[in-house]
């Protein structure tokens, strides 16, 4: 039951994505970029982006978080890199509304299917602020 | 060499003859600590999370409460409610009675020379406020310096960084060495004609080191500096006589010493007490109020306005009377075992390092995983029932010198038993696999 529960938070990549994120490490030119940090659990991260006007160029990001918030950030800059940044605002206020909905539905359709492993976050909600952290730190860094 | 075998002897003889009476004070009137028995005395630790038996090991951040204070704030709204110092009336009076007795009470508990000595306060975080805010009124002026440490909670941090900027005192820091003590070497030479005040923890909630407050004390008092000591830590675990450790103040949360949460206690040298502004003001506190002019009253009265936690006094009192029917050395002896045990289970498991490895430690252990983030950590264990706190522990500027974003603490107190550990211990195990 609460095992099933674990693991469905923990699905195997999001495990896969917090253990060798993709994006990791400081870009060598930005133009924009942020800190985030969580002060209930410590999680702490900086989002790093190069853009060309309004489009994304290059993303990247450097933390000291767990494993939901590596992970999350690690699909979030998988799914806005070389993006338009119109485009990147949906796709954050798409991401609230999966976690506060609690489901996979066609409010959401733009993010990819990977995105309905955070589903299981809806059984550990002190956890949705981990997975909340990037998204809020990639708007900051857009401000 | 005779008379000095004699002595030894006689030394001997009386130690013994003091052991044996202990032993029998402790069966005529207290019953010796069981773990067991005082389980029962704690409704919460029958209940279940996630399906599992509670295993409630954040005692640190805050303690469950036994029956007899959970029945007497409930006596007291059902059949005692009342404001105090006012009406002259039977249910009045009879509060303002328990209310003042209690402060009696907390005297004997930290052994005060008197009760006026004793503020009641919502907790160590209001009891420091008070005196930082005294202090920043009353004694603090530019290029003075207070002391603290870098293991102090952020509640004795903050309203010193905040009474130096409003004085233009200087916060200086006694840091912190390696294994989780605090610099003695640096701190003597940090005291000096410029310090107002020390302010130190008297066992850390991050690390569990146990400080050593008195010889600190003492060395601060060479040089006429008063203390505070925050004893938010130290009270559920140890004995605490204020007029021997001769702190200037003193402060403890009731709800971390199985009293509710809301209440808690300051005590304060009366010179000092007089010395000081009052904090809030209002009714209650005053003496006679004309628009001509106000007058306080006398401690504590100059220190507690308005309406107090009457409710939660009144549990404050059942908790303390809790304790001093408990065999309290018993339960420190039993909370250090568990404190060994789980320090050497934890030890044998690979990719975990213990932060803060000091000898002298109340029973609270944090650690890390090389692999895994404590927050994953805490996670796992609540699924399998198990209740740590993982974090900063309000204590951010400790966790940057040991160059950690967070920590799992598990901090134990007389009621968890051998299965609490054991049952930690496995599940770290387990967790291991999962996240391997
Ligand atoms: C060492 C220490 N100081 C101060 C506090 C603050 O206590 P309270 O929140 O009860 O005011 C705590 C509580 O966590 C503590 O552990």
């Amino acid at each position: 039951m609460i095992e099933d529960k674990l693991k469905e938070l923990y699905q195997e990549f999001l495990l896969k994505h917090s253990k060798a994120p993709l994006y990791y490490g400081k870009l060598p030119v930005f133009t924009h970029h942020a800190e985030g940090f969580n002060p209930i659990c410590g999680d702490a991260i900086t989002v790093y982006l190069n853009l060309e006007g309004r489009q994304i160029k290059a993303v990247s990001f450097e933390s000291a978080s767990c494993s939901i918030c590596n992970a999350s950030a690690s699909m979030m800059l998988q799914e806005i890199n070389l993006k338009a940044l119109n485009q990147v605002l949906q796709y954050y206020s798409s991401f609230e509304t999966l976690l506060i909905n609690e489901e996979f539905s066609e409010e959401v359709v733009n993010l990819s299917e990977e995105f309905e492993a955070f589903l299981g976050l809806s059984k550990f909600p002190a956890r949705k602020a981990c997975a909340l952290l990037p998204w809020e730190t990639l708007k900051k860094a857009l401000k | 060499m005779l008379t000095f075998d004699f002595i030894t002897l006689l030394i001997y003889i009386v130690h013994l003859i003091l052991q044996i009476l202990s032993i029998f004070f402790v069966l005529c009137v207290k019953t010796m600590f069981s773990v067991e028995s005082v389980r029962s005395d704690f409704p919460i630790l029958s209940s279940e999370v996630n399906g599992k038996s509670l295993i409630y090991l954040d005692n640190a951040a805050t303690a469950q409460k036994p029956d007899c204070v959970i029945q007497a704030v409930n006596q007291y709204y059902r059949k005692e409610n009342s404001n105090i110092h006012r009406g002259v009336f039977y249910l009045s009076e009879q509060a303002t009675t328990a209310y003042e007795s209690t402060r009696d009470l907390v005297a004997d508990f930290l052994s005060a020379e008197k009760s006026s000595e004793i503020i009641f306060c919502k907790g160590v975080t209001e009891g420091i406020n008070l005196v930082a805010n005294g202090f920043s009124r009353s004694i603090l002026k530019e290029g003075d310096e207070v002391l603290i440490s870098e293991m102090e909670h952020h509640a004795n941090i903050v309203p010193w960084q905040i009474a130096c900027g409003q004085t233009g005192a200087i916060l200086k820091i006694i840091p912190v060495l390696e294994e989780g003590s605090l610099d003695m070497d640096a701190y003597k030479s940090l005291l000096s004609e410029k310090t107002k005040l020390v302010a130190i923890v008297h066992v850390s909630n991050a690390l569990g080191t146990i400080n050593p407050v008195k010889e600190m004390i003492a060395l601060a008092h060479a040089q006429d500096i008063p203390v505070l000591v925050d004893g938010a830590q130290s009270a559920p675990h140890m004995e605490i006589d204020v007029q021997d450790l001769d702190c200037d103040f003193f402060v403890a949360s009731g709800h971390k010493l199985f009293a509710p949460t809301g209440v808690g206690m300051l005590y304060g040298k009366e010179s000092w007490l007089e010395r000081l502004p009052p904090y809030q003001s209002g009714g209650d506190m005053i003496e006679k109020v004309d628009f001509g002019g106000t007058t306080y009253k006398g401690l504590p009265g100059k220190f507690e306005a308005g309406t107090p936690n009457i409710s939660g006094v009144i549990g404050l009192r059942s908790a303390i009377h809790y304790l001093n029917d408990l065999d309290r050395f018993g339960a420190s002896t039993h909370e250090q075992s568990l404190l060994g045990k789980a320090t050497a289970a934890l030890n044998e498991i690979d990719g975990l390092r213990i932060i803060g490895t000091t000898r002298n430690k109340a029973s609270v252990v944090s650690f890390v995983f090389d692999e895994i983030h404590a927050h994953d950590v805490g996670t796992f264990l609540d699924a399998g029932g198990i209740s740590v706190r993982t974090g900063h522990h309000c204590t951010m500027p400790l966790l940057k010198r040991f160059k950690v974003p967070a920590t799992a603490r598990a901090s134990f107190s007389f009621y968890n038993n051998e299965s609490d550990v054991n049952a930690l211990i496995e599940a770290l195990h387990k967790m291991k696999v999962f996240f391997g």
